[in-house]
């Protein structure tokens, strides 16, 4: 069943989105089957979470805010799962 | 126009075919069908891909690690390979379509404000040129042996691959202190640098006479004549020099002065008779990183230090660990775009920033340190803490070698028994710590196999390894133990006796 879902956070890395955290976000969208993308505003423009050279690209710097929107049967899960992500700083779940 | 001037490099003569090479481009290829184009690209990512991930599990350290799963992550991206596709779809060559791709990239980054993005072009060119030479398989245009070969410019790996017998290198870039003149000296290979090569019309036979800087093509008779006469004068000069190589080396007043040799490649002590010299002074461990992007394991650096150590049989040999940084960048270890990188992270401070690294490197160097007299110098110390620092490491990786049960005294030990004249050494033996662990018995009599079969490399006869108890006989078997203890499987387990004081 398709569902979409939005979230928003803050980014609080010491050097924003950088090659590593970039990284990250890339491989952890991936594990989802929905479309996954996110803007630094509600209203886009938006960019492919799935994509490092688009992530990248997206130049986001520390202190901005990341609003997703996902569409798709995890969307849910995956904008929970991302959220998760970069509030825990991009380390691994313990 | 038959003669050319250049500033010699590396001393001595050659007269042979002239050979050009093409001035470091690629070979291109040619569009043959999409569908081989596509096939072509598919395999040199998924060639890169395996590179890049066996590069990253053997990283050894976050930073490296970090920035090869960047790579990684670039090559699996949709937004760089889509469009390659579709170039190669519209009849571009796999190689052209990729470099588009990735030059667009790069120039994206190039022009950023922010320097982090900048210093990433190293990164992502790392990774065009990757998949590039996967793409052209590398093919080199050969060198015979005896040729006098022209470029641009000269990688070292290659230099190292070429039979130069007879023959001499040109280049127009490069400079005399380059790491290919540092081996053309060594390896008495002539060499002159910044030639005028586009000046070059003439094929065939030329001289080149790395003494004066000259650079002669198609010879008349009269100028072989002159070649051929000083090249007899420099050989009767060179032998006369070579007499004195064997004299030990004194002040007028008779004070001995100790003559030690420097060593940025283990291969140019090939042509040095370890006579000639009281020992090695520094052995540069840069060349460990050069022609490849991997940090060298720990048994590698182990067997490259050993071969010198050998070399020098008994003489003094100072080895620096890796000084890189400044002049000397390595990807994946060294900083990109340090404002002032003479001044920035390099020496020791880059190597405890990567303590795993320099880990590697002591545990190698302790290792070693049973084969020769090994000293450790550590590079761009600003710091006392620095050197306590390494120490630390040091004796640190001393320990760690200890407990992994590499016997450290043993080799000496088993020396001194062998030469006893009404004593005969005849094997080896152990007894482990107790453990279910069968990777981890199997490791410890490993290791007193590989001490055996090393003393027998060294001429000394052992024929028994004793290893293994009733618990654990069958990994010592299996590691090669010729004698077991079995004692507890027959009569049982003894009843313990109880410890007295005193």
């Amino acid at each position: 069943m398709t569902q979409s879902a939005t979230g928003s956070v803050l980014i609080q890395h010491e050097v924003g989105l950088h090659a590593r955290p970039s990284v990250k976000l890339t491989q952890l969208a991936k594990t989802f089957r929905s479309k996954i993308e996110f803007g630094l505003s509600p209203e886009g423009p938006w960019v492919d979470a799935k994509s490092i050279v688009k992530v990248m690209g997206s130049k986001t710097p520390k202190g901005a805010v990341l609003h997703f929107q996902a569409q798709g049967e995890d969307a849910q899960a995956a904008v929970q799962a991302l959220i998760d992500l970069i509030e825990r700083d991009f380390e691994p779940a313990s | 126009m038959t003669r050319l001037v250049g500033t010699p490099a590396a001393p001595g003569m050659a007269s042979g075919p002239l050979v050009r090479l093409e001035g470091g481009a690629r070979t291109l290829r040619n569009a043959s069908s999409p569908a081989a184009e596509r096939e072509a690209i598919e395999a040199a990512i998924a060639s890169a891909q395996e590179a890049l991930a066996l590069l990253c599990d053997q990283a050894g350290d976050e930073e490296a690690a970090g920035i090869l799963a960047f790579q990684l992550a670039l090559l699996e991206d949709d937004e760089i390979v889509r469009p390659t596709y579709q170039s190669i779809d519209n009849a571009q060559p796999a190689d052209r379509a990729w470099q588009r791709v990735m030059d667009a990239l790069i120039e994206d980054y190039q022009k950023s404000e922010q320097p982090y993005f900048r210093e990433r072009v190293t990164d992502l060119c790392d990774l065009r040129d990757r998949v590039l030479d996967a793409l052209h398989g590398g093919a080199e245009q050969s060198i015979p042996a005896g040729a006098i070969v022209l470029a641009e410019d000269f990688a070292p790996s290659r230099f190292l691959a070429v039979d130069w017998t007879g023959g001499g290198l040109v280049l127009r870039n490069g400079g005399t202190t380059g790491h290919v003149a540092i081996l053309a000296r060594s390896r008495g290979v002539p060499m002159l640098v910044g030639v005028d090569l586009e000046r070059v019309v003439a094929s065939g036979e030329a001289l080149l006479d790395a003494h004066e800087g000259l650079l002669v093509f198609e010879p008349d008779v009269a100028e072989r004549e002159e070649f051929e006469r000083r090249r007899a004068a420099y050989a009767e000069q060179a032998r006369a020099d070579s007499r004195q190589l064997s004299v030990e080396a004194r002040m007028s007043g008779g004070e001995r002065v100790r003559v030690m040799i420097n060593v940025a490649q283990p291969e140019e002590l090939d042509g040095i008779d370890p006579q000639h010299v009281d020992g090695i002074g520094l052995v540069r461990t840069e060349f460990l990183f050069h022609g490849r992007d991997r940090l060298p394991g720990e048994e590698e650096q182990y067997h490259v230090y050993r071969r010198i150590a050998e070399w020098a049989n008994g003489r003094p040999v100072t080895i620096r660990t890796l000084d890189a940084g400044g002049d000397k960048p390595i990807p994946g270890l060294t900083r990109g775009h340090e404002s002032n990188p003479f001044l920035g992270v390099r020496g020791v401070r880059l190597s405890l920033h990567h303590p795993g690294v320099l880990m590697v490197q002591l545990r190698a160097l302790v290792r070693v340190a049973l084969h020769g007299n090994i000293k450790i110098m550590v590079p761009m110390v600003t710091l006392p803490d620095e050197l306590a620092q390494c120490r630390a490491m040091l004796a640190q990786a001393v320990r760690d070698l200890r407990i992994s049960g590499v016997p450290a005294q043993a080799p000496a030990l088993a020396r001194a028994v062998a030469v006893l004249p009404r004593l005969r050494l005849r094997g080896l033996m152990a007894i482990p710590e107790a453990t279910d662990d069968p990777a981890l018995q199997r490791r410890r009599f490993e290791s007193l196999r590989e001490l055996k079969d090393r003393l027998v490399a060294e001429g000394i006869p052992l024929d028994t390894l004793s290893m293994g108890m009733s618990d654990d006989l069958e990994a010592a078997i299996a590691a090669g133990a010729t004698m077991v203890r079995v004692g507890t499987a027959i009569f049982g387990a003894r009843p313990r006796v109880p410890t007295t004081a005193g």
